[in-house]
């Protein structure tokens, strides 16, 4: 009996210490997880080791999948980066999404600004459950003046 | 990870220490034993030793004490990390669902309660009008738009999904610099409603 309880208490530790450091964690998306969001403008996109950017001349939209991260008051909390090679805008909207592919909420950003730039994008509690999906959607403006660096879910 | 590679050690150790009691060794596998710490390859010894077995359990009553004040650190960590700003009820946190209609049975009625304001109401209105344009959305599916003093309510009937989940982020966007906050309530399979509020 005594043997089966110190094999209990060893699982549990274990399992704890499994547990703990997903408390902490963020998820860093670098730009190459953007893609184009019209599947005809997909030439158009163009990567570099740290950045995403639009070779069109004109605006183009870029989608990312973000990986969920457990946050201590249930929102969607994300930081996002880029450049603009001179005072251009940069928009991007954050979207939460229902397991059943309903949209449940989502939060817009607009930079305009000079130079690199970080933003936190924010979903309340309650419309970003555990089990729904999230990405983020950011505009990037013609021939290359505008970059994005990438996303971090943060807890 | 400290923790966790720890946690592995003591396990082996118990499960050698099982082992020997019942006078069958330590298994097969013999990573774990070449990996563990001083104590636990002392915990190694031949099968059905009596004393060796005492003071193994010895041995592990000590780590035990150990584990267990780390575990009562480990849980006041865990309780940190999880203590919400705001504490809501437990059974709200678990229930995703419940949880999304609060929030938007809240929405509804903030929007309710603000004050009307006919001049941010019209330039609001048009500004989502103009959105929905943009991106190319059916004007005529707009049923119902009321704006108030930050927030506007709109209807959007008869709206197929696939569509719509293809058009909102052209939507959205276009209304990013002005009602970058937007909830959403799927009434039914034709009907959802939206909430665009303006930054506080």
């Amino acid at each position: 009996m005594n043997a089966m309880r110190i094999l209990k208490l060893a699982v549990i530790l274990g399992a704890i210490g499994a547990i703990t450091p997903a408390f902490a964690v963020t998820s860093t998306n670098h730009a190459a997880a953007f893609h184009a969001f019209d599947f005809g403008q997909a030439a158009d996109i163009d990567y570099t080791p740290n950045a995403v950017r639009n070779m069109a001349g004109s605006t183009r939209y870029v989608i990312a999948p973000l990986v969920r991260v457990p946050t201590t008051d249930g929102s969607l909390k994300v930081n996002v980066a880029g450049t603009h090679s001179g005072t251009q805008t940069t928009s991007c909207t954050l979207y939460s999404v229902s397991s059943t592919g309903s949209l449940l909420g989502s939060k817009g950003l607009t930079m305009t600004t000079s130079g690199a730039w970080t933003a936190t994008m924010t979903i309340a509690a309650g419309l970003a459950p555990e089990t729904a999906s999230a990405a983020l959607v950011c505009s990037l403006g013609p021939g290359t003046v505008t970059a994005l660096f990438g996303v971090n879910v943060v807890p | 990870m400290m923790a966790t590679r720890r946690s592995v050690y003591i396990a082996a150790a118990l499960a050698a220490v099982m082992g020997a009691a019942a006078g069958a060794g330590l298994s097969s596998r013999q990573e774990a034993p070449a990996a563990a710490p001083p104590e636990a390859v002392r915990l190694q010894g031949p099968a059905g030793d009596p004393e060796r077995s005492a003071r193994q359990v010895a041995l592990l009553g000590q780590e035990l004490a150990s584990m267990r004040a780390e575990l009562a650190a480990v849980r006041s960590q865990v309780a940190q990390a999880r203590a919400p700003a705001a504490p809501a009820p437990p059974e709200e946190v678990e229930d995703g669902e419940a949880m999304y209609q609060a929030r938007i049975a809240a929405v509804d009625a903030a929007f309710r309660g603000e004050p009307g304001n006919p001049r941010w109401a019209d330039s609001a209105g048009a500004s989502i009008r103009d959105a929905l344009a943009a991106a190319r959305i059916d004007a005529s599916l707009l049923r119902n738009l009321e704006c108030r003093t930050r927030t506007c309510r709109i209807e959007l009937t008869g709206v197929e999904a696939s569509n719509f989940q293809k058009s909102f982020p052209m939507f959205a966007l276009q209304l990013a610099p002005t009602l970058p906050e937007i909830t959403a309530n799927r009434v039914d399979e034709r009907t959802t409603v939206l909430y665009l509020s303006a930054n506080p």
